[in-house]
Formats: structure tokens, sequence, C-alpha cells
């Protein structure tokens, strides 16, 4: 009833801003990148070039999250962001019409998932909020994003997911935060919270490997992941304890090693303000960036070495990805999208539009 | 000349790229000086002696049981959770450490954990639930108010005038429970009084005081905790009982039905926001331009209060379609536009407007 309802306004919004999509230039091979945003009162997914202008927008009941995107960079599905029940499957390119699909019954999106198994099934964090538990739901996407399935993703509240270059093996950061939609986001379990990463073998849904921090560190959430270079996953965390507790918030593991914790200098650690928003890796695989919206900064670390390399102040900044011209572009709350890097130094990508406010997450979208 | 204009059209590209006009210096000056002698401090103390109270009345009552002293104790219990409610927005600081909130009240409980746990722990006889030392160590909801309540109000309460071995074992857990209820609230107006660590960084932010840099950062606190507050009253106390729909409202679903108090909490917790916002001075401190908002706020916080003392029919019949839950309703909208004005166009005013990902990220 619930699911059902919410997927029939999603259609309506959709074949509302049936005009939007043959606007679209076609990007051709030259990347692009996603993202969610605000414009005005209405929310919706751009698809903008290097340059900053927009090549499609597809409108969203409410707000987005984060992508999934195929290996071709040619199809994407946004999803809502938690406790959201709506997922859109749109062509980059604007070539066909988007199509929106609902979370099942008793289950809601947490914002991320991604293609495995050479783009034949799609992988979403989900809560089964009656149950209690953070789950994967598996969609067969030649059957219309038909949910085929779920794995236990190893911890409540499974937020990012992220392949590992074997292809076969995904990462999930769960959070550990146990939540009701009817309660929000609201956490139900801070004295219990017990978050993890899980690594889930996607042929069989096995978690092969578990790992949590010192138990004093119990309330620092796992949320944001990317995987460098090397294939070793960065880890974004937000801490649900005491402001003055200030614990490390970024860190890397290694398959079968035991994770590592960051703290970078103490104004870099104060000014993150116990909130990651986003992690990101640039083009080289060497660097990654790590955004605070709270603390108006993004902080960079070396991948080999965990250094900190140093920031860009940038009020409400949130989505990050590799850049163009400098390591990384990242977008703002304010309508910002610009290029940094370590150095701090910022040029601007096209024109800063107020109107726009940039959500949580930017993507690059490689087109081979 | 030539460098004054420079430094104007600096300032000027300064506050574009921030979208932040630069704060009134004077506008938070001893903000949180003011907060916590003229609000904090006084209600965490009286929310501690509120504890220690009962605890007294509870001796009393299990030493020798009978109706007037069960009476007292209701009536402590009642001065107890509505002391609670006029502090449980200052969800920072000594607050939120050590599980301080959830061990005073575990809320929301949608799985119906304390209910549970409690049920178990009086349907045998175990020591360790009796002794405040121990139960320290056990789920934070078997040491809270609501876990209280249920000893208290709950079925086979009368046990406890009765003087029967089960009413006997029952009063000492709810002793047990209210031992642990004024240890924490003792903790809590330790950290607020004048020696508390915690309240001198909050009475004198600086360069060199690591939680609070400015006073800025106080008034971003301050503003926080009224947002997070307003939000807490509607969407987990209130709109989970009285629900969208009629069909489904059920008055068991609200915090402290069983006692009876569940409206003059809610009317405690609107009381002492209104306390804290008058003490913020922010009303004082708003360009002419911007006293509508104040004007706004006081109305709303006027008209919130008078509604919810129209509400003096049982729970189970307000919530049942009538003005009981009309205005219930009433009151969960006016929460939402409080909370919309105060994080938005007050927050702005004061200079602490906060982004669009900052304020609610994932």
């Amino acid at each position: 009833m619930h699911s059902t309802a919410i997927d029939r306004r999603t259609f309506l919004v959709l074949a509302a801003a049936a005009g939007v999509a043959p606007q679209a230039l076609a990007a051709g091979n030259s990347a692009v990148y996603l993202a969610a945003r605000k414009r005005g009162a209405n929310f919706e997914v751009a698809v903008i070039d290097e340059a900053g202008r927009d090549r499609l927008v597809v409108p969203l009941e409410t707000r987005g999250h984060s992508f999934a995107v195929t290996r071709s960079g040619r199809r994407a599905i946004a999803f809502a962001r938690q406790p959201g029940r709506f997922a859109v499957a749109f062509d980059l390119d604007g070539n066909s019409k988007p199509q929106a699909f609902a979370a099942a019954a008793d289950r809601h999106f947490f914002g991320h998932g991604v293609f495995a198994d050479d783009d034949r099934l799609l992988i979403a964090t989900e809560n089964d909020y009656e149950g209690g538990r953070g789950v994967t739901g598996v969609y067969d996407v030649a059957a219309g994003m038909r949910r085929i399935g779920e794995f236990s993703s190893g911890g409540l509240d499974p937020h990012e997911v992220v392949m590992l270059p074997d292809g076969e093996t995904m990462c999930v950061a769960n959070g550990g935060v146990l939540t009701h939609p009817d309660f929000g986001k609201r956490a139900l379990n801070l004295p219990t919270m017990a978050p993890t990463l899980a690594y889930v073998d996607i042929r069989t849904g096995a978690i092969v490997e578990t790992v949590a921090l010192a138990p004093e560190l119990h309330k620092l959430a796992f949320h944001h992941l990317a995987v460098d270079g090397s294939g070793t996953v960065w880890f974004g965390a937000q801490y649900h304890g005491p402001t003055a507790d200030r614990p490390p918030l970024v860190g890397r593991h290694m398959r079968g090693r035991q994770p590592e914790l960051f703290a970078g200098p103490d104004d870099v650690l104060r000014a993150l303000s116990n909130y990651i928003g986003s992690v990101a890796v640039d083009r080289s695989g060497t660097i990654v960036a790590t955004s605070s919206p709270v603390g108006g900064i993004v902080a960079y670390w070396d991948a080999a070495t965990g250094r900190s390399l140093g920031t860009t102040e940038l009020r409400d900044s949130c989505g990050v990805a590799p850049g163009t011209d400098r390591p990384f572009r990242v977008t703002s709350g304010y309508g910002q999208v610009v290029e940094t890097g370590p150095t701090g130094e910022t040029i601007r990508t096209g024109a800063a539009n107020d109107a726009v406010a940039w959500d949580n997450h930017l993507r690059l979208v490689p087109r081979p | 000349m030539r460098n004054a204009i420079a430094a104007l059209l600096l300032a000027a590209s300064l506050i574009a790229a921030t979208g932040m006009a630069p704060a009134n210096a004077d506008l938070h000056k001893d903000l949180g000086k003011n907060l916590t002698e003229n609000y904090i401090r006084p209600a965490t103390v009286h929310f501690s002696n509120a504890a220690a109270a009962l605890t007294g009345a509870l001796e009393f009552l299990c030493r020798e049981p009978d109706s007037k002293r069960e009476s007292f104790v209701h009536s402590r219990f009642n001065t107890l959770v509505n002391s609670w409610f006029r502090i449980q927005f200052l969800r920072f600081g000594p607050m939120v450490e050590d599980n301080r909130f959830e061990r005073i009240f575990f809320w929301p409980d949608p799985r119906g954990v304390t209910l549970r746990q409690v049920q178990d722990v009086l349907s045998g006889y175990d020591r360790t639930a009796i002794n405040p030392d121990q139960l320290a160590e056990k789920s934070v909801a078997l040491q809270g108010l609501l876990a209280l309540e249920y000893a208290l109000y709950g079925t086979g309460a009368e046990g406890i005038v009765a003087g029967s071995p089960e009413g006997r074992y029952r009063c000492a857990y709810a002793l047990a429970v209210s031992q642990r209820l004024t240890a924490v609230a003792a903790e809590l107006a330790e950290a607020w009084s004048s020696d508390g660590s915690f309240a001198y960084q909050f009475m004198f932010p600086g360069p060199d005081n690591d939680l609070y840099r400015n006073d800025e950062e106080v008034a971003a606190e301050a503003i926080k905790a009224m947002v997070t507050g307003l939000t807490f009253v509607s969407d987990a106390i209130i709109t989970p009982f009285v629900a969208k729909e009629p069909e489904n409202a059920n008055h068991k679903r609200a915090p402290f039905w069983r006692s009876g108090l569940t409206i003059p909490a809610i009317r405690n917790a609107m009381d002492g926001l209104h306390s804290f916002y008058t003490e913020t001075g922010f009303a004082e401190a708003l360009d002419e331009t911007d006293t509508w908002i104040d004007g706004g706020l006081q109305l709303e916080l006027r008209n919130v209060a008078t509604s919810l003392e129209r509400i003096d029919m049982p729970l189970e019949e307000a919530v049942m379609p009538g003005p009981g839950r009309e205005t219930l309703i009433y009151v969960v909208i006016a929460l939402k536009s409080l909370h919309t004005t105060i994080e938005g166009r007050l927050a702005q005013a004061v200079g602490v407007a906060v982004g669009f990902n900052a304020l609610d990220g994932d």
C-alpha cells in the first residue's frame, strides 16, 4: 500500500517532466558527473559535463542521495536518501524514459548501491526495519529491476557499498545505528550501536570478512567508502558520541589486516567536526578526499601513508569526486562547483548558482 | 584610499563567497554564561533534587508500604518527570556523555525494549537488579524513568502497597532505579555547576577553548538544541501515538501514559524551550527588520501552551477524533513551524545559518 502510493507519485513526477529529457545534449564519450540536488523547491538528479553544464535533468519526488552506475557509464540508478523508498533508473544520454521502482515492502533504501556481475545485478543497501537488520537487496536488471533476493549486510544501517577490483567482493559500511522510518533517522540504539565493515561475496551472499573498531569507538559509524588504486578500502565515519571526544574519522582497511585510523593534525580533525559526508579517490588512485559539510572543509590524505596532505575550505562542501583540472571536484549546498586539491587552491567550474543546493554526493562517470 | 576600497571589495567578496553576513559581535556576548546561569544550571539542579527527593520517598515506601506513602512517591515521580522534560532538549555535552540521555529516558522505543526487559526483571528475583551499582551495568532501558514508571504504575504495581513478596521486590527495584537516576542527575548538575568543566567551556568560549572557539559556536549549539528538542517532541513523542489516521492512534504508544503524565510532560518540554529561548536574548539583539521573527516565535509558543492547557481529558480520549486530537495535530504543525523558523530565519538573523548538507546529512 505504502510502496504503491510512493511509486505512483514517482511515476507522476517523471511523467510530468517528460519535456526535460529531449533537451539533453548527448554527452558523447567525455566524462560526466552525477549528483542529486535541490533546485528552488524541486529535487532532481543532474548529469553535468566537465564544464559544469547540465546535460540531463531527472526530477525526483523528494531528496535523492547517491548512484549506482553501469561499467559502460551509460545507465545509472538514483536512490532516494534514507529513509526513502524510491529509485530511478535512467539513461545518462536521455535516450530512454527514466524508470522508477520502489523498495520492497518493509524495506527502505539507504541511498547507495552498485552494479555487479557484469551489470546484470543491482545491489542496494536497505533497512529491514521491522526485523531490525541491515540487508542488501539484489535486483535483476534484465527483468526490469525485479528484486530477486537479499543478503545480510553484516550489521545495522548499511550505508555505502563499493565493489572491490576483483568484481566479486563488495564492501559494505554498516553504520551500526538502529533506525525505524516512523522515527526518521533518529538513532534508537546509541548505547549499543556496533558499526562494521563487511565484505560480502556477491556470488553467494556469504560474509567473508567483518571489521570492527575497538569497543571504545563503538559510536564511530562507518558511512562512506572509496577504493584506492591499490584496492584498499578507505572509510569516512560519523561520530555519535560527545563532541569533545573527537576520534579519528578517516581510515583504511586492507583485507585480512587490522583497520588503520588517521587523525591528521588537531586543527584538521577539529574542523572535520566529527562528521564525514563523502569519500573519494582521485584519478591517480593515490589521494583520498574526505568532506565535512558541518565543518565546511575537505581534507586530503596520502593513500600510501595516511598522511594529511592539506585541506580546502568551502562552506557546506559535501559532494566530492575525481576532478578534471585538479585532483578533485567538490560541490556545495550553496551552489558551488569547484576543482581543488591538497593545496587548497580552488578554481570555479561554471558559474555558482545559488538557486541550486548540491546534495551529499558527486559521482564521476568515466566514459570508455 | 585605494587600499580602503580594496579592503571593502575584499570584504564584499568574502561575504559573497561564504553567503554569510558577519555576525554582530554583541549579539552573542555572554550567551553561554547567561544560558548556564539563568536556565541550564537551575533546571539541572531542580532535576537532580527531584530525583533525590523521589529516592527518599521510595525508601520510606519500601520500608513500610502504605497508600499514603505511595501517593507521596507518585507526586515525587510527577515532579521528576516534569523537571526532566524541562531539560531533555539540552542534548549536548554532559547529556550525551556516558549515554546519560538514554539512561534517563530510553525513548523512542518502538520495539518495546523497556517493557520486555522490566517485565523480565519483575517476573523473577534478580538480586543484581535491585543493587544500583549492578543495575548500572545492565541495559540502559532498565535504569530510566520509563522503567520506573512501569514499576510504580504497571501491571502488578498494587503489590507494592499490599507488601507482598513480589511487591517488596518490585519496590526494591523501583528504589534502585531511582538511585541510579539520582546518580546520573547529580552528574549532570555537577557538569553544569560552577565547578563543572563543561559549563566553563560553554560559558567562556575562546581561541584556547577546545570545544567552543567563539560566541557563534555557542549560539549555534543553542539553536541546534532548540531545533532538536522541538523535533523530538513532535516526531518522537506526539506523532507516534496520535498517528496520521485516527484509526492508527494509540495512547499506549505515548511515553508516560500509565502515570497520566504525557500531556504535562509535553507542556513542560515546551515551557522549558520557551524559557531557554527567552534567556538566549536573541529577541533583544535582532535587527529591527528581523524583530518579526521573535514576534512570530512568541505568538506560536504562547498558542502551543494555551492549546496544551485545553487538553484536560484522559489521553485515551484525546487521541480519538474530537477537540483533543485536533489540538494535538495543531501542536505538531505549530512545532514544525517553530522548527522551520528557528532553524532558518532565526539562525540566519543571528549569523549561525547552517548549509543544506550540514543541516541534515547522511
